[in-house]
């Protein structure tokens, strides 16, 4: 490649990087984290975890009251009923209502799935707010997604100017000098972990980027093309929604639904999403799991009056090329198709990337303060790396925070994700404003790191004493759920805590940098 | 101005290109539609990409306008799907 082009991508790569790296970091580690977002739930509400039992108690009643309940607070947009099944052992209704000024409130309620009873409500909290800080970054859904999505396209362009920028691909992957200088060091493991997990890499930027900004370029590219006309746009690519008759019958029983298997299988359905719940023209798309299918989900529409088949246009799993592989950006971004092992491999390829994001944060700064690049001052160098530090060690530490804050919150429930919140967001910037005050940026990793480990190490010790849960014994998939969360935690603070003491409490090659207020002196080794 | 390119007019390019394609690409509508979604993050990509690969940033800009122009060109021109 020509050296002016070279040293273009190169640039876009480093200042890309830099100004976006550290909010690429937050992405891709809460992203980590929110692969497990299902499992946390049992362990985050000991009300959860419960087993499918054999035979499940009647659940039409319960949900016809809650529909009902919720049209009596406004119009009813839509209406849902979970069946219990291995990841959430337990019936769930959720519906959503929209009152005079259009604005739309959600409404949930669970059931235990033996007695059918009211199961007690809780607030969400720990894996709702670690999933919702990934996918939208607790910001309003079309924002924080757009900017999820942009991370995601930056994260491409970082791939591809990376690939170029280093032009002996299979010799680096091979090249790891740890013995050699800290700039090295960290350029060589960057190089490394860049190559090792590449295809994961842009797998996963891709379909993070699809998700993301399909939120929002999508709409507007169809509103030029339609010029403003949404309806029609909406018409034209979903079909017509279903009218309602305003004539009031019978529902089909919602027990008949759960005992419909997909044709030609054994398997029982998930979730029912109603249109027009008590009209005549209501509809249930029937939803079935896809669990080891790179597929979101299987389903079968039915009439909501008397339960036969409906050919709709609604139906996007309409088999056509573009639907199978849009509806597999999502399972395979977020692991929901090859079960638990797929999701450890996941999380162990994301850390990867955060890790390759905080490297190449690192190698930045390296070699502008201990290097000949850049123009500006060693003390801005080194508040840099001071920020990159506290954030890099802040946003885990704030994770690790919320799961003591989830046992420890005494306060009203309706409040616990505000105050989840202000936990991570106290503790992320709190860690990093300390970070800024430290003269020595290794001994502070360490001593951060080895922090982390101990908060991650002593989770669930903190499970077994608000809940009881003792890890070795497990008497529902709930239970079993909680536990591996409490054994991942123990093995993932053992290493973390490993690692810390592997990290040196000084820099092995203290060197002057080589800027340009130093360049003809000769640097002392 | 390659900043601007990168950040402004790629990301306008890869919107109104994008609707041309929506409304010029022969095929079923929702199809079209479909694999545009999943193609906008690439294009918009490749247009971040080529803002710093060509060496002269007034051919860099050129082209975008120039997609900017016939994305445009194309949706006054193609009747709207009914």
């Amino acid at each position: 490649m020509k050296q002016d082009r070279h040293k273009r991508l190169y640039d876009l790569h480093s200042w890309a990087g830099i100004l976006l790296g550290l909010f690429i970091y937050v992405v891709c580690f809460s992203g980590t984290v929110a692969l497990f977002g299902d499992e946390l739930g049992p362990w985050e509400n000991p009300s959860l975890r419960l087993a499918v039992p054999e035979r499940t108690a009647a659940i039409n009643e319960q949900f016809k009251e809650f529909v009902a309940a919720t049209s009596s607070k406004g119009t009813l947009t839509f209406a849902r009923l979970d069946f219990p099944h291995d990841i959430a052992p337990y019936y769930m209704a959720f519906a959503g209502y929209s009152d005079d000024s259009g604005e739309t409130t959600f409404i949930e309620e669970k059931w235990h799935p033996e007695t059918a009873k009211l199961l007690p409500e809780r607030g969400d909290g720990l894996s709702h707010w670690i999933l919702d800080i990934h996918r939208k970054l607790m910001l309003p859904t079309t924002l924080g997604r757009t900017l999820v999505g942009i991370a995601g396209v930056v994260m491409m362009v970082l791939i591809i100017t990376g690939i170029l920028i280093h032009g002996k691909i299979i010799k680096d992957f091979f090249t790891l000098r740890l013995q050699r200088s800290d700039r090295l060091k960290w350029q060589d493991s960057h190089k490394v972990l860049g190559i090792f997990g590449l295809p994961f890499y842009i797998m996963i930027s891709f379909t993070g980027a699809f998700l993301g900004v399909v939120t929002i370029l999508s709409p507007v590219v169809a509103l030029i093309a339609f010029q403003g006309d949404t309806e029609a746009l909406i018409a034209k690519v979903l079909g017509e929604p279903p009218q309602a008759s305003g004539e009031i019958v019978q529902m089909y029983s919602m027990d008949q639904v759960h005992t419909l298997k997909f044709p030609g299988t054994d398997m029982k359905p998930v979730r029912v999403i109603v249109d027009n719940y008590g009209d005549k023209n209501a509809v249930y798309r029937v939803i079935y799991p896809s669990e080891t299918e790179l597929s979101s989900f299987d389903q079968v529409t039915i009439s909501g009056a008397d339960g036969t088949a409906v050919d709709t246009e609604l139906d996007i799993t309409r088999v056509t090329a573009a639907n199978r592989v849009v509806n597999a950006l999502t399972p395979l971004h977020y692991a929901t198709y090859g079960g638990i092992w797929l999701k450890w491999i996941y999380a162990a390829l994301g850390l990867f990337m955060t890790i390759l994001t905080a490297t190449g944060l690192m190698l930045f700064v390296e070699r502008r303060l201990h290097g000949s690049e850049g123009k500006k001052s060693d003390a801005f160098y080194e508040r840099l790396s001071r920020i990159n530090i506290g954030v890099c060690m802040g946003f885990p530490l704030a994770t690790a925070a919320l799961f003591y804050l989830d046992k420890l919150y005494t306060g009203v429930e309706a409040e616990r994700m505000y105050w989840t919140g202000v936990t991570y967001f106290t503790v992320a910037i709190g860690t990093t404003v300390f970070s800024l005050f430290q003269q020595d940026g290794y001994r502070n990793v360490k001593q951060l790191m080895a922090t982390l480990g101990m908060l991650v190490l002593c989770i669930p010790v903190i499970n077994a004493i608000y809940t009881g849960a003792q890890f070795w014994t497990a008497n529902s998939v709930g239970d079993v759920l909680s536990n591996g969360v409490d054994i991942s935690t123990i093995v993932l603070g053992l290493l973390i805590v490993f690692s810390s003491t592997q990290i040196p409490a000084c820099r092995n090659d203290e060197r002057p940098r080589l800027s340009d207020k130093t360049i003809g002196a000769v640097p002392a080794e | 101005m390659r900043v601007f390119n990168v950040t402004i007019l790629s990301v306008l390019a890869t919107v109104l290109i994008g609707a041309g394609l929506l409304l010029g690409l022969p095929g079923d509508f929702s199809e079209r539609a479909l694999w545009l979604t999943v193609f906008i993050p690439v294009i918009w990509t490749a247009f971040m990409f080529y803002c710093y690969w060509d060496k002269k940033v007034w051919r860099v800009t050129t082209a975008l306008i120039g997609i900017c122009l016939i994305g445009i060109g194309i949706v006054l021109t193609t009747p709207t799907p009914v």
